[in-house]
C-alpha cells in the first residue's frame, strides 16, 4: 500500500502542476489524504481548523501592516525618498543607483512586502535613472534585488506568517531580521560600487555636486518616513507597544502622512482598502490551506516519519541546510516563496530544530530563500513588477538581478556559518 | 439561457463585491479599534474589554470575506505554467477541472462552517472572553464568507463553460504589485 507521505506529496504536486490555486491545492491535498488514510468527518475538521486558526490573536498584525503599506503606496513617499536620498549618494561610485538600495531599505521599514517595496521605489527611480543615462541592467537588477529587502527589515509579512506557523515570537523574528537586512543592503551597495569601478561607463559622467546645506535641506523630505519608522519600530523595540499595537500605530501614522501630503482622498482610501482586502484574501487562503495541511500531516505522522527518514541518511547539520536550500531554490522557481514556505514548514522545521538550529535563525534563513524566489524566473514577483513597470522582457530583468541573487546566496552561507549574526540582537533585547 | 447565466454570474459578482466591502469595513474597524486601544492603554490606562476578542473576529472577516471578490479579480495565486503552455482548448478544460476541484474543497468548507455555526447555536456556546459573545454569530458570518467564495468559484465555472473570460479585468487603480498576484 502507498505510504501517506508519498501519497500526500504526489497529490499536492499534481494539484499544483495542474494550475489549481495554491490555497485550494493545500486544502485539497489534505482532504484527499484524510479521506484515504483516516475515517473522519473531513468537513468538520476543515471548518474547525479554519475557525480556530483564522481568528488567532497573532494574525491580527497581518491586515494592519498590509493596510499601512497600501495607504503609503497612495502617498507621495516615493518622490520624497528620491529627493531626500539623491543629494547624499550622487557623488558615490554608482551615484543614484544607490537610491534603489537605500530607498528600498528605508521603505522596507514601513512595508512588509517585497513587491510593494519594489513598485513604490521603482516608480520614481527607474525613470530618473534612465533619464540620466545610467546603465539599464544595473538599474533593473539593483531595484529587483533591493526590493527583496522589504521582506527582511521589519515589519515583514513572511515573518508574521512564519511566526504563526512555527509558533515563535514575531517580535524576536523582527529583531533578528534587522542585521541581515542591513547586511544585504551593504552588500548591494558594495556590488554597485565594484561594478562601476570595473566598468565606469555604466555610470553617466555627470556627478552634480550638492552643497551640504542642500543635502540637509533634502533630508526634510525623509522626515515623514523617518517619523513612521520610529513610530512603528521604535514603539515595538522600546517595549512601549506590542507588535499588534505597533501595527495599529503604523496605520494611524500612515493616515497622518497621507493627510499631511493631501493624498487622503476617498478614492485613495477606497483603493487602499480594496487592495488590502485582495492581499489579505490571497494570504488568508494560503495560510488556511497550509494550516489544514499541517494538521493533516501531524494526524498522519508525516513530520515524524520524514524526520526518521532524514535521520537515517546521516546528514550533517550543514548538509541538511544545503539540501533544504536546494529544495527551496527549486520550489522558488515555480511557486511564490510564501507558498513554498507554508507548504514545507511542517516537515522542514522539526528537522532543522532536531539538527540543532534555532527556529528564529531558520525564520531568517527561510525569508532569504523567499527573497531569492522573488527574483528567480519563471515565477518571481519582483521580476513581474519590474517587467510590468518597464515593459522589459522577464529574461533581461532576471539576468540583471542574477548578481544580486548570488549575493543573497553568499549571505546565506555567512549566516549559516555564523548564526550569531542573526541571533545576537534578539538575545540582547531579551536580556 | 446564456443571457440568464451571465446575469446570474453578474449577480454573484455584486454579492462578492458586497463581501469585499464587508471585509474592508472589518479591516477599518479593526484598525480604528486597535489605534484607540493603543491610545487608551498608554494614555488612560484603560483597555477595551472587547478588543482582543472582536479584533480576532474582525481579522478573520478581513481574511475570508473578500476571498470571492479576490477570485473574481484574479488575486489568488496559482502556478500558471500548464495553463500557459497548453493549447487554448485544453487550457480551458484544465481550468474548468481546477475550478471543479476548488468547488469541491470549498463545498466541504461551507458545509463544515454551517454545521459549526448550527451546533454552536443549538448548544448555546459562547466565547470564553469577557463579552461571552454567542459563537454562532461570528461563525455564521464566516460561513457566509465561505458561501460567497463558493458562489464566485461556481460563477467562474459557468463563465468558462459558456466561453466568457472567467476573471474581470484587473483594477487599473490597483498598485502594480497587486496586478501580478496571480
Amino acid at each position: 500500500m502507498i505510504s501517506a507521505p508519498l501519497f500526500l506529496v504526489s497529490i499536492l504536486l499534481i494539484l499544483l502542476a495542474s494550475s489549481l490555486w495554491i490555497g485550494f491545492a493545500l486544502m485539497g491535498a489534505g482532504v484527499a489524504a484524510l479521506a484515504f488514510f483516516r475515517d473522519l468527518p473531513i468537513e468538520r475538521v476543515l471548518a474547525g481548523d479554519l475557525w480556530g486558526r483564522l481568528n488567532a490573536d497573532e494574525l491580527v498584525t497581518l491586515p494592519l501592516f498590509i493596510l499601512m503599506g497600501d495607504i503609503l503606496y497612495h502617498t507621495r513617499l516615493s518622490e520624497s525618498l528620491f529627493r531626500g536620498l539623491a543629494p547624499w549618494v550622487q557623488r558615490l561610485p554608482g551615484g543614484l543607483l544607490h537610491v534603489n538600495v537605500l530607498g528600498c531599505t528605508l521603505f522596507a521599514a514601513v512595508s512588509g512586502s517585497s513587491a510593494a517595496t519594489t513598485a513604490t521605489v521603482g516608480r520614481m527611480t527607474l525613470g530618473e535613472l534612465d533619464k540620466r543615462g545610467y546603465d539599464r541592467d544595473l538599474s533593473l537588477g539593483s531595484l529587483a534585488g533591493s526590493g527583496t529587502i522589504g521582506l527582511m527589515i521589519p515589519p515583514s509579512i513572511p515573518m508574521i506568517v512564519y511566526g504563526i506557523l512555527a509558533e515563535v515570537s514575531i517580535l524576536e523574528l523582527f529583531m533578528a531580521g534587522i542585521v541581515p537586512g542591513l547586511m544585504i543592503a551593504a552588500c548591494y551597495i558594495g556590488w554597485i560600487m565594484i561594478a562601476v569601478w570595473r566598468n565606469p561607463a555604466i555610470q553617466p559622467d555627470q556627478r552634480d555636486a550638492s552643497s551640504w546645506a542642500e543635502r540637509f535641506r533634502a533630508l526634510a523630505e525623509l522626515l515623514p518616513l523617518l517619523f513612521l519608522v520610529s513610530l512603528v519600530i521604535g514603539s515595538m523595540y522600546s517595549g512601549l507597544a506590542s507588535v499588534t499595537e505597533a501595527a495599529a500605530i503604523g496605520v494611524g501614522g500612515a493616515l497622518l502622512i497621507a493627510l499631511f501630503q493631501r493624498t487622503l482622498t476617498w478614492p485613495n482610501i477606497k483603493h487602499a482598502l480594496l487592495s488590502t482586502v485582495r492581499t489579505c484574501s490571497m494570504i488568508g487562503l494560503i495560510i488556511a490551506g497550509a494550516l489544514f495541511l499541517s494538521k493533516t500531516m501531524a494526524m498522519l505522522g508525516i513530520p515524524a516519519a520524514t524526520a526518521n527518514w532524514v535521520g537515517s541518511l546521516g546528514l550533517s547539520p550543514y548538509m541538511l541546510i544545503l539540501m533544504l536550500l536546494v529544495v527551496y531554490l527549486i520550489l522558488g522557481m515555480f511557486i511564490d516563496g510564501l507558498s513554498a514556505m507554508v507548504m514545507t514548514l511542517p516537515v522542514a522545521l522539526p528537522l532543522v530544530v532536531a539538527a540543532g538550529f534555532n527556529p528564529i535563525w531558520f525564520g531568517v534563513f527561510i525569508v532569504i530563500t523567499i527573497e531569492l524566489s522573488n527574483i528567480t524566473p519563471p515565477v518571481g514577483f519582483n521580476l513581474f513588477v519590474i517587467q510590468h513597470m518597464t515593459g522589459e522582457r522577464q529574461g533581461r530583468v532576471a539576468l540583471a538581478a542574477a548578481p544580486f541573487c548570488l549575493l543573497l546566496l553568499a549571505l546565506i552561507v555567512v549566516l549559516t556559518v555564523w548564526p550569531q549574526i542573526v541571533l545576537w540582537f534578539p538575545a540582547l533585547m531579551r536580556a | 439561457m446564456r443571457t440568464a447565466l451571465l446575469a446570474f454570474c453578474r449577480l454573484i459578482d455584486r454579492l462578492c463585491e458586497a463581501g469585499a466591502a464587508f471585509a474592508a469595513l472589518a479591516c477599518t474597524l479593526l484598525a480604528a479599534m486597535l489605534i484607540f486601544e493603543s491610545f487608551s492603554t498608554a494614555a488612560l490606562g484603560w483597555s477595551q474589554p472587547w478588543a482582543v476578542e472582536y479584533g480576532s473576529y474582525l481579522c478573520a472577516f478581513t481574511l475570508l470575506s473578500g476571498s470571492g471578490y479576490a477570485l473574481t479579480r484574479g488575486a489568488h495565486i496559482r502556478v500558471r505554467i500548464a495553463l500557459e503552455y497548453l493549447p487554448a482548448g485544453a487550457g480551458r478544460v484544465l481550468d474548468l477541472a481546477c475550478t471543479l476541484v476548488a468547488l469541491t474543497v470549498v463545498s466541504l468548507l461551507v458545509s463544515g462552517l454551517i454545521d459549526l455555526a448550527y451546533r454552536s447555536h443549538v448548544r448555546g456556546s459562547v466565547s470564553y472572553y469577557v463579552m461571552q459573545t454567542p459563537l454562532w454569530i461570528p461563525q455564521s458570518l464566516l460561513a457566509m464568507s465561505a458561501v460567497l467564495l463558493w458562489l464566485a468559484i461556481a460563477a467562474r465555472g459557468i463563465r468558462l463553460m459558456i466561453g466568457v473570460p472567467p476573471e474581470q479585468a484587473a483594477d487599473t487603480q490597483a498598485p502594480v504589485h497587486q496586478r501580478h498576484a496571480s
